[in-house]
């Protein structure tokens, strides 16, 4: 029952915080750009959640930062799904060599976290918010490769698929007559991808790296820090924790859909 | 990790002289990329890892000087999440119920949250609020102290990164052990147990911990290695002299060469890690 | 079973919290032993070894060389005073000075320092060039005795007693004749000097320098046993702690809060340090004088001073002096913030938007450029950004690190940037940074040179030259207006804002610090003048 609660919060939450990205501008209060207003004030009805210390309303920048980081993460984990997934079929559809490489590839990442591969591509990069896209996508899809992998031997040998192989079908006609049975794991795996997608991004905002400015959660947290003042006032209550508090909510919710996935 | 002269030229126009100069020489991108590979692995084998830009000394050498700080929190946390995590687990399965299940989701949401929030959120509670710890740091500087006094002052600055970092290690430990334990618990040969009287604490120990062990050991290792990122951040939030707060540095420094250095010593680390486990491995059970 | 395990957690949590607070007691008594030995503990960041080729190249590297090694003459709160000089006199024509030595100083491997170590130190910085000597006004130096030396120039250099007498460094030539790769030289030889202090440790990691005092020091005994300078991560709780007893690198803000709170004393004073945009002219647009001046028309630099520095510093000059100088002349062009005015520029320059994307094109190319920030200064970036987008101009931000900065510059591979330097005040031989690089006889560290094509008038380069022979004060004045005059009129530059420098200190511990008159050396904007550690008093 409980369970049954949680996600369908879980939905909620997700849908919720899709659509304030989607319609941010219509419910967002001031441009988030607009560093017009008297800075550092408190809380007020006409700034919720104060200004900063350039004068930017920071419910407008929290606002703006759902856009930008939700579309970082949808975009990376669609991109790293993609990879994972057809990735994974290679190995199940070409088996021997090519099943060997890839495996070793997944295990790279292993030993070497993916988020130190990523963050020395990302530095290479030119700072952008695209860039960041195909750093996060390019590094990630190791464990979607990996889960996927497993799914796709046990169902290339159904019959249908068999069929399929029999008739000299290609890759791309094996994948789409795989998908009844691999669906279910590449919906998890999306879900799993877009919450790591979302703490990789803010990790990488919080250490500088990408378009210094881009309005994300990241880069919110990471100059709220900057700011001396924020934890002798009372400053970090709606200067530091909205953007942490939207970055934990998003990724709880996401792991609380991918681990109800998981289970049907 | 190889250089062609095209992307070569790409970094000229952004990379400073003298940085761009030390790189062509240690890459030398003129050369057939053969004769490049065992340029590079000759390097390798000689602990030349090239020098870097912004410290202007060789990386080798700077790693070695941190690398220390980033093992100590390392061990400390992985040995105290073993230490606490298989026996949680075990307890949890052997009870069964909705209390194991109920800590397992709630970990799994504290698992999912980025290190470095996390870090941020504690070193605003207890350095910050409560002034318990110390802020950053892995010792008082210039402190003219006594072996005792000194170790004290190490525990001292370690013991807030050591937290976040166990919270951080333990959900995964503690799930692994949870589901190896709870379909162990059903095999035959556990019931067969139970049926003949034995001590609860026999069964626990002897039966399911024993046949779990090879296991969670095997799948344990995969975790140990993805907690090398959590150190990273924490000590970027702690300012803890390791490898993680170098990796910054690097970072915004655009450092390639100290950034590549930390990069292969991650990997090694891995690399050793994995071997130890098989180690461990062997040791328990002969069989896997 | 239950038991045993929260036993273990128990057992656990216990020696945490015990090794904890055995660690807080710990450490009031080392606070308590350490007031024993005299130990001074000051913010400070990462510079290198602090040997006269090795340390970094920026004004705070040169600083903290300078507390080992001595100059001829140096500065304090008033101005010019005589250090390892006692006195000196000048020929008539201005080209020969003659240094008379004190005859006690010596170095801290215990040999006596005398008028061979000075010639030898010219001749090595001539032949080694450093970033911050320059040397070539140099003709001969001459030792006349053990304790005299003559120094005859090419020609008259008006600044020379504090740019060149009070810059070059001495060093034992015992040590350094053999030396001939000078950047690599990092032994402890390498930081014997006669200074007030001596290198006791430089940990290169962690960029903590542990000075100790040097007793013999021949202008009289340090007050202090112990100088450590360590590179905290937040200074304000470092101090508030006590595990400083002065804090540099705090935030204007910071500071203001801990005057309020009465606990410490807060002192502030010029930062000679400027910031400012750099043109590549390289790109054709940005020789035209009436994009430079839309520029900087289109920036609000009230604002980015009260908001993207937080009221940390003054506004911009456009004659680019410091108005606090001696040598600043006001009535210049002046730009108050004015975008109409800059559109209308850049539509008399024939800049229009031609193809209606909202940025202006000038021949057939859009007017887009990369703007090279440190990372320090997005916030002015953000602000820079938006007021060039108002007036049809587009800028992408790229954020690095100081040292890159400063190389990209240097090296010209920029379009526009924006960054900042010290080294700015005392002397207007500063100005020789906007003189052709034939003309320029001056003094300024090549660490705010600039590369690629630089913006030239002959006007300027003559003025230049002349002033700088110029020894009668008021009418040097005069061409030193003229040359802010044409600065503000050509901008080949856009000065936004002058830092201001703040020192947080603990006065129940030490105090004597002083602001020193248009910085040591040149114009090293400092509290932490070597003389503070020989003068100040211990409480």
């Amino acid at each position: 029952m409980s369970k049954k609660i949680a996600n369908k919060a879980a939905w909620a939450i997700v849908i919720t915080m899709l659509s304030v990205g989607a319609f941010y501008p219509f419910i967002s209060p001031y441009n988030a750009a607009d560093f017009s207003f008297r800075p550092l004030m408190d809380p007020s009805t006409a700034h919720l959640l104060g200004t900063d210390e350039m004068g930017h309303d920071l419910l407008s920048m929290l606002l703006a930062g759902f856009r930008i980081t939700l579309t970082i993460a949808l975009a990376a984990a669609l991109i790293s799904t993609f990879i994972g997934t057809v990735l994974a079929v290679a190995c199940a559809y070409y088996k021997n060599w090519v099943d060997t490489v890839i495996v070793k590839l997944t295990e790279l990442f292993i030993i070497v976290p993916e988020i130190v591969v990523l963050l020395f591509f990302a530095v290479l990069a030119k700072p952008g918010v695209y860039n960041t896209i195909l750093a996060i996508a390019l590094f990630s899809w190791s464990k979607v490769a990996r889960i996927i992998r497993a799914k796709s031997i046990t169902a290339i040998e159904k019959e249908k698929i068999q069929y399929t192989l029999l008739l000299k079908g290609s890759i791309w006609h094996v994948l789409i007559k795989m998908w009844r049975e691999l669906y279910p794991a590449v919906a998890t795996m999306f879900i799993f991808q877009c919450s790591k997608a979302a703490v990789y991004e803010s990790t990488l905002a919080f250490f500088g790296i990408g378009d210094p400015l881009a309005i994300t959660w990241g880069r919110m947290i990471r100059t709220a820090l900057n700011y001396e003042g924020i934890f002798t006032g009372g400053a970090y209550l709606w200067y530091l924790l909205p953007p942490i508090a939207c970055v934990c909510i998003f990724v709880v919710a996401l792991s609380v859909l991918a681990y109800d996935f998981e289970r049907e | 990790m190889f250089v062609s002269a095209s992307d070569l030229h790409v970094l000229n126009t952004v990379l400073p002289e003298e940085t761009f100069n030390s790189f062509k020489e240690y890459y030398a991108p003129e050369k057939p990329v053969a004769e490049q590979l065992a340029i590079y692995i000759k390097n390798l084998v000689r602990f030349d890892l090239g020098s870097s830009f912004y410290y202007k000394m060789p990386v080798a050498e700077i790693i070695a000087g941190r690398i220390g700080w980033t093992l100590l929190l390392s061990f400390v946390s992985i040995s105290i999440s073993a230490l606490l995590g298989i026996p949680m687990g075990l307890n949890a399965a052997r009870r069964g119920g909705r209390g194991g299940k109920y800590l397992l989701s709630c970990f799994m949401a504290l698992q999912s949250l980025p290190v470095f929030v996390l870090a941020i959120v504690f070193q605003l509670l207890f350095c910050f609020k409560f002034h318990i710890f110390p802020s950053g740091g892995a010792y008082t500087l210039g402190m003219n102290a006594n072996i005792i006094d000194l170790s004290v002052d190490v525990v001292k600055h370690s013991v807030l990164p050591v937290i976040i970092l166990v919270l951080v290690e333990l959900p995964p430990i503690f799930s692994l052990t949870y589901n190896v334990c709870a379909r162990t618990k059903e095999e035959p040969y556990v019931e067969m147990a139970r049926y003949f009287n034995l001590s609860d604490r026999l069964i626990k120990f002897k039966y399911v911990l024993k046949n779990s062990l090879p296991e969670i050991l095997s799948k344990m290792n995969i975790q140990f290695l993805y907690a090398i990122s959590g150190i990273l951040f924490v000590e970027v939030v702690f300012s803890y002299p390791g490898i993680g707060t170098l990796l910054k540095v690097a970072a915004s420094s655009r450092d390639y060469p100290l950034l590549q250095g930390i990069l292969l010593i991650t990997g090694f680390y891995g690399v050793v890690i994995n071997l130890i486990f098989e180690l461990i491995i062997k040791k328990v059970n002969p069989r896997f | 079973m239950k038991k045993r395990l929260l036993c273990f957690i128990a057992a656990l949590m216990i020696i945490t919290a015990a090794l904890s607070i055995a660690a807080c007691s710990n450490n009031k008594t080392q606070y308590t032993a350490g007031q024993a030995e005299k130990v001074l503990r000051i913010d400070e960041e990462n510079l290198g070894y602090p040997s006269v080729y090795t340390v970094s190249s920026r004004g705070r590297g040169y600083l903290l060389m300078s507390f080992i090694f001595d100059t001829l003459t140096w500065k304090d709160e008033n101005g010019i005073i005589p250090l390892l000089a006692e006195k000196w006199d000048v020929s008539s024509d201005q080209k020969v000075w003659t240094f008379h030595l004190v005859k006690n100083a010596k170095f801290t491997d215990g040999k006596p320092l005398t008028a061979a170590d000075v010639k030898f130190s010219f001749d090595y910085l001539k032949a080694h060039p450093h970033p911050w000597v320059y040397l070539n006004m140099i003709d001969e130096v001459k030792t006349l005795d053990d304790y005299t030396v003559e120094i005859a120039l090419k020609q008259v250099y008006a600044p020379f007693v504090t740019d060149v007498a009070g810059n070059v460094p001495i060093m034992p030539k015992h040590i350094w004749e053999s030396v001939k790769e000078p950047e690599k030289f990092n032994t402890p030889e390498a930081v014997i000097g006669s200074g007030p202090l001596k290198l006791a440790k430089y940990d290169k990691d962690g960029g903590t320098y542990i000075y100790e005092a040097n007793k013999d020091y021949f202008y009289g005994k340090p007050v202090i046993d112990k100088l450590i300078l360590s590179s905290n991560q937040n200074s304000l709780q470092a101090l508030e702690n006590g595990e400083l007893d002065a804090a540099l690198r705090l935030k204007y803000g910071e500071a203001i809060k801990l005057k309020e709170g009465g606990k410490f004393k807060v002192i502030e004073g010029p930062g000679l340090w400027v910031a400012r945009v750099y043109f590549n002219f390289d790109i054709p647009e940005f020789n035209q004088r009436e994009f430079r001046q839309a520029l900087y028309y289109a920036l609000n630099r009230q604002e980015i001073v009260d908001k993207a520095t937080r009221n940390s510093t003054i506004i911009g000059n456009p004659g680019h002096i410091h108005p606090d100088s001696e040598w600043y002349f006001k009535d210049v062009k002046q730009y108050e913030f004015d975008p109409e005015k800059a559109k209308q520029l850049l539509d008399d320059a024939g800049m229009k938007d031609t193809n209606a994307d909202g940025i202006r094109d000038y021949n057939g190319k859009a007017l887009e450029y990369e703007f090279l920030v440190t990372d320090d200064k997005v916030n002015e970036a953000e602000m820079t950004k938006n007021y060039l987008a108002a007036i049809g101009i587009k800028i992408n931000v790229k954020a690095m690190d100081q040292t890159n900065v400063d190389s990209l510059i240097k090296e010209g591979k920029f379009q526009l940037a924006l960054s900042g330097h010290g080294s700015f005040g005392g002397d207007p031989v500063l100005l020789a940074r906007f003189a052709s690089k034939n003309v320029t006889v001056g003094s300024t560290p090549t660490v705010t040179a600039q590369g690629g094509r630089n913006w030239s008038s002959a006007r300027f380069d003559q003025l230049f030259a002349e002033q700088l022979k110029q020894t009668d004060k008021a009418k040097r004045y005069e061409q030193v207006a003229e040359l802010q005059k044409i600065i503000a009129e050509e901008l080949p530059t856009l000065t936004l804002y002058y830092k201001k420098i703040i020192l947080a200190y603990n006065q129940n511990k030490f105090d004597g610090w002083f602001f020193t008159k248009d910085g040591v050396a040149i114009a090293v904007p400092t509290v932490e003048n070597k003389l503070v550690f020989v003068r100040g008093h211990w409480k």
